[in-house]
Parts: C-alpha cells; structure tokens; sequence
C-alpha cells in the first residue's frame, strides 16, 4: 500500500473544493438548459432532468434570436482583433528585445506604464473620438480599440528575449530583412507564447460586455454576450431553459479552442519554447 | 575566394574601448584564428568582419572593396555561430537551404503556396536543392536532411551549422567559437574535420577561440588579442616558440610556461634566481621575467643542477608526467614536463634540482615584453 500523508489530503481537499465552487455555475447551466420550465422553478439540484426539454431549449435559443448571427459577430471580431494584435505587438516585441535605439528603455517603461492603464478609464474619450469620426455601431468599433495589446507586446518581448541573439544574427547573415525575421524566424518561435496569448485575447472579447454594449445600437452586430442579454431583457422575461441553451451554446467555442490548445497554452505560459 | 584586410579598426561601447587599433591582413585561403582571454574582442572583430556591429573607425576591405556599411548579407560572407543558431522550426534541409533561397528567389517567389504557379521559381528550386544535397554529401549528413535541429546531437547540429555557411560559397568563412558546446572529445574531433574542410575548400577562415589548443592544431596563423590589442600574430611555431610578450608566452601552451624571477646584470649576464642562466641581453639591466616551458626543463643529477626545490604536486598523464616543484624563492609552482620512464624514484615531497639549455630561456622585461638574448658562449667566440 502506497502511503497517503494527510498534507497531501489536504492539498487535494482543498483542489477538489475550489474545482466544486468554480465548476458549480457551469453544472448549473447545463443542468438547467436541459430542463423544463416547471422543474427549473422548482429549484432542485438534480442532474438528471425528469422531462427532457433539451431540444425545445436549444431550438429556441437558436429561432427566438439570431444566435448563430451573434455567433458569426463574435467570430469576426475576436478574429481580427486577434490577427491585428499580432500584426502589432510582433514588430514591436522585436524592437523592445532585439534592436538597439535610443530611448528603448524608456519606451519599454511606458509599455509597463500602460498595462496599468484600465479600458474603462478610457472608455469614454474612446466613445466621443468614434462619435467624432462615426465609426460607432459597427465592427471597426469593436475592434480597433483592441488592435494594440500592451499585454501582448509585453508578452511576447519577454519570449523574444529568451530567444539567442545568434539566431537573429544568423537571418541576417543569410539575407532576411529585419521584418522578415519577425514573420520568418521569431514567429514560428515563438507558437507557444503567440497561442497563449491568442487565448488570453480571444476570451476575452468573445466575453467581453462592457464594450459592445456601449458602442452597438444595431442588433446586427451583437456579439455572443450581447445577444445573451437580449434573452433575459426582453420577450423572455424569465425562461432560463433557452437562456442557458443559448449561455452553453456561446461557450462551448471557447471551451473546445482551451482543450485543443491546452498544451501549448501551458508551454507558452511557463516560457519554455526552446533551448 | 578572396583575401580580408582587417585596418586600423577600433571600436567603443560608450566609454570602454574593446578594440585599439587592429590592422591584420588575410590572404586568400589562410585559416587564421583570433585567440584571446574571454573579453578580449575577439568576437567584437569577427562580427565587425561579418557586419553585425559597426566599428567605430577603421575600414575593413575584402579584396580590393572596402565593405563599410555594406549589409551582412551582401558582404557574402558566412558565419558559424557558438550555439549553432539554426532555425528551430525548419528542416535540416531548409536550414542550409535558407542562405540560397534568399539570394536566388525574389520576394514574390518565396510566398509559401504562389511560388509553384511562377515560371523559373521550379527550376529555381532545383538548383537549390541540388547545391544542399552536394553540401549535405560534402558532410556526411544526407540522412539528416529532413530532421528538425530538436531532434539533432551537437556534433549533427554543429555539422548543419557548417553547411549553410557553406552553401553559398562565400568569400570568407567566419566561425565564432564553433566547438565550444560539444563535449571534450567531439571537440577533437571536429578540430580534424574543420581542418580538412578548410584544406579541401581552400578558403579564407577566420576561426575566433580562447582555446590555445584549437588555435595551435587548425591554425595557419594566429593573432593574440589581450585587452583589445593585437599582441602577436605569427605561425603556430613562431607564436609558441618566440612569443613577443609575456601574455602570449602564458596564454599559448598548455600547462603555461614557466615565469621565473631574473635579473640582467649590468654585465649583460642574466641571472634566474641569483644563478647565471647562460644567456646574455643587450637590454637595460635590472629585473627581468625568465619564461621555460615545462617541457625544456629537465632533472640534474644532483649538485649539478640550476634551480632546486621541493616535488609539491604530479600529473600523471600516462605517457608523461607534469611535476609541479617550488622552492622559497618561487612564489607560485613550476611544472616540469617529463616522461614517465623519468619518473624513477620521484615523489611528492621529494627534494630535486633542475637544469635547461641556455637556449630554452624566453627573457620578458618587467613590464612584459620580450628582450633578445644571446647564448654567452657565442659571444666570447665573436668577441675573441
């Protein structure tokens, strides 16, 4: 018999409570999107529905509203925010790691500086500058507030900097111009990082709220979240049944892209890439 | 294939000098290596050579073009990094392949699916591939062509690193440090390999190192860097027999020489320890440094020795064996150098007395540099 310390009960104790409290809304919405109306007003904590209403549920997530739309929306904007973001932040990784200029300290501190910067903080002048050049209420104004990702720059200048000078020594010898290393030689390095940080990005403006909420006025260019609200405000009053259908339906993409790059999202947060 | 003048280059980081004043010349097909103490500058030049760093006054021509400013890639000259600095993510074919396509595709044909619709990127492509593969038969590692560098060994790598630089057939081969990373015996063994490469492809190599070893084996010439200045540069020979410094004289050979005490007395003798070392020097008189390699020091019968002392420390190698002896006069150990038949008897603790030929003495002034000695025999016969 293999020896159990209690120190390491506790420690799984503790792991399988913090699993419970985190899992518990996600079992509550599956359970409850599976569920009639009536059995959902009755409040229990059973998994196992009396009455399926899975496909009444589901139907009615997807005709009540134009689901797959917001879907589709939501696919368009974390999409080009992502690719932008990249567009960006690997250009000027590189320069903040591997070129030497003046004032690449200092404007390395103001990258640091500016991820303590809150969106909210600027939501607002944001707003009046799109009221100004009237990009409101469309996918520009979703997504180009996002384009340059101070977190990403940062990122990934930390994982260019484990990468040897050598190497990009190397390209130029062999005659790859400097933004040629960038997409040629420092991208394909850096996959585990890129796909970490496509993940923290795609998260979190598949999810985000606050700003959709504020810039659209059109329902056409709802995104997932947006389009949850929609449910719960208005015709539906209180019908959780499609409402969670439509909640698991909107996650389910996010959680299927986790799992694929599960691996490659741990590497690329522990920074080990390459020797 | 062509001949590199390296002139008058120096170079600062801010404030510190790394470079003072560096003139060498390399002609056509030399292997020359730049050997020095770690933060010498070595590296400093052969990048300066390559274009990765800009000097800060000086010119550096290949043949008769003088290539300041001129882009990496255009000085068409290849370099072999220390930690090889293959492309992680490519191929072995591809890697080597890099440098070639570069050069012979444009930038239209080298887009990853619109490169086969174009006309002459197919035969192109070819060419390229035909160079590697003589390249990768060259070198004995055409079984590797479709590995990842992961899934290499250090020599492999370190082999893959060798043939894109000489895929291209350029100017001047640059190898920066190139064994350091393999393990000891490796190491001499690619020290041959690299060697014979240079004999079959006749090409100028500039090789950077602080290991005197690999200088000495591989080497035409070798320049001694210290400091930022370029101490000596002569044959393997003329360097480890005639060092024109007391640095060169240490930093060449291996165990070091031998630094002792010396003085030139006012009538020219010059005295190690007090005893007459049989040479004579035109030099001012005073104290002087007296360098023996270990190998031309050798044991008296006793009473009739130099220099005596106490057995402190033995190597044994096998074939030979390094004594270390001291003596209070000495502040650090010598070695002397014998074979192991002379071992006879010896034993640390043991007290012996050591005697050379005049001949052996290498005399530095105090401050270092060498000062010509002559045997004192010769003289007497000139002056009579």
């Amino acid at each position: 018999m293999r020896r159990v310390h209690l120190s390491e009960i506790i420690k799984q104790l503790v792991l399988v409570i913090g699993a419970i409290i985190i899992l518990a809304p996600f079992y509550q919405m599956i359970t409850t999107s599976l569920k009639a109306p009536s059995e959902i007003a009755d409040g229990t904590l059973w998994p196992i529905p009396r009455e399926w209403h899975a496909v009444e549920n589901y139907t009615e997530a997807f005709t009540a509203t134009p689901l797959a739309r917001y879907m589709f929306n939501g696919v368009i904007v974390t999409v080009s925010i992502f690719l932008l973001q990249i567009l960006i932040a690997l250009p000027c990784a590189y320069a903040l790691s591997k070129l030497r200029w003046w004032g690449r300290d200092v404007v390395f501190a103001l990258v640091l500086f500016c991820l303590l910067i809150p969106p909210h903080a600027v939501a607002i002048p944001v707003y009046v500058l799109f009221h100004s050049i009237g990009i409101l209420d469309s996918y520009a104004a979703l997504i180009v507030p996002f384009t340059i990702s101070v977190f990403g720059i940062f990122l990934m200048r930390q994982f260019f900097m484990t990468v040897p000078d050598d190497l990009v020594d190397a390209a130029r010898m062999d005659g790859i111009s400097e933004l040629g290393i960038v997409w040629r030689v420092m991208l394909p390095t850096a996959l585990p990082a890129l796909t970490a940080f496509g993940i923290f990005s795609v998260i979190a403006h598949w999810n985000d709220y606050f700003w959709p909420l504020i810039v659209l006025s059109s329902r056409e260019y709802y995104t997932p979240p947006l389009g949850i609200s929609v449910f719960r405000n208005e015709e539906f009053g209180f019908e959780f049944g499609p409402l969670m259908a439509a909640a698991t339906v909107i996650i389910a993409p996010l959680v299927i892209a986790f799992l694929v790059a599960q691996r490659r999202f741990i590497e690329g947060i522990t920074l080990t890439g390459m020797k | 294939m062509s001949s590199v003048h390296i002139q008058n280059i120096s170079k600062s980081f801010g404030k510190v000098e790394v470079l003072k004043d560096i003139s060498l010349h390399i002609p056509d097909g030399e292997f020359v290596s730049l050997v020095g103490p770690s933060g010498c500058g070595k590296s400093t030049l052969l990048r300066i050579v390559a274009g990765l760093e800009h000097q800060s006054s000086g010119r550096i021509r290949i043949n008769e073009d003088v290539i300041d400013g001129v882009r990496p890639s255009e000085r068409n000259i290849s370099m072999v990094f220390q930690s090889y600095a293959l492309y992680p993510h490519l191929s072995v074919f591809d890697n080597i392949a890099v440098p070639l396509r570069m050069g012979r595709l444009n930038s239209v044909q080298r887009l990853p699916v619109l490169r086969h619709l174009l006309p002459g990127a197919r035969a192109t492509e070819k060419s390229i591939r035909d160079d590697v593969e003589e390249v990768a038969s060259l070198l004995d590692m055409k079984h590797l062509l479709n590995r990842r560098p992961g899934q290499l060994s250090g020599g492999q790598r370190q082999r893959v690193a060798v043939g894109r630089a000489i895929v291209r057939e350029p100017h001047a081969f640059l190898l920066d440090e190139p064994l350091s990373n393999l393990d000891a015996k490796l190491r001499v063994h690619m020290r041959t390999e690299i060697a014979q490469l240079h004999r079959r492809l006749g090409a100028t190599f500039i090789y950077v190192t602080h290991d005197q070893a690999e200088a000495m084996t591989m080497s035409d010439r070798i320049a001694v860097l210290m400091d930022g200045e370029l101490v000596q540069v002569g044959s393997p020979d003329e360097v480890y027999n005639d060092p024109q410094d007391i640095r060169v004289a240490e930093f060449i050979g291996s165990p070091k020489i031998n630094v002792f005490d010396g003085e030139i007395r006012s009538d020219g003798g010059v005295d190690l320890h007090g005893v007459p070392t049989g040479m004579v020097s035109d030099a001012q008189t005073g104290p002087a440094q007296v360098g023996l390699r270990p190998e031309a020091l050798r044991l008296a019968p006793l009473g009739e020795g130099l220099l005596n002392g106490t057995v402190t420390h033995i190597e044994n190698l096998g074939a030979e064996l390094m004594v270390h002896f001291a003596n209070e006069a000495m502040d650090r150990p010598a070695i002397i150098r014998l074979d192991h038949i002379e071992r006879h008897g010896l034993d640390v603790g043991k007290d012996i007395e050591i005697d050379f030929t005049p001949g052996a003495v290498r005399l530095f002034s105090a401050a270092g540099t060498r000062v010509p000695t002559e045997e004192f025999m010769e003289k007497q016969l000139v002056n009579a």
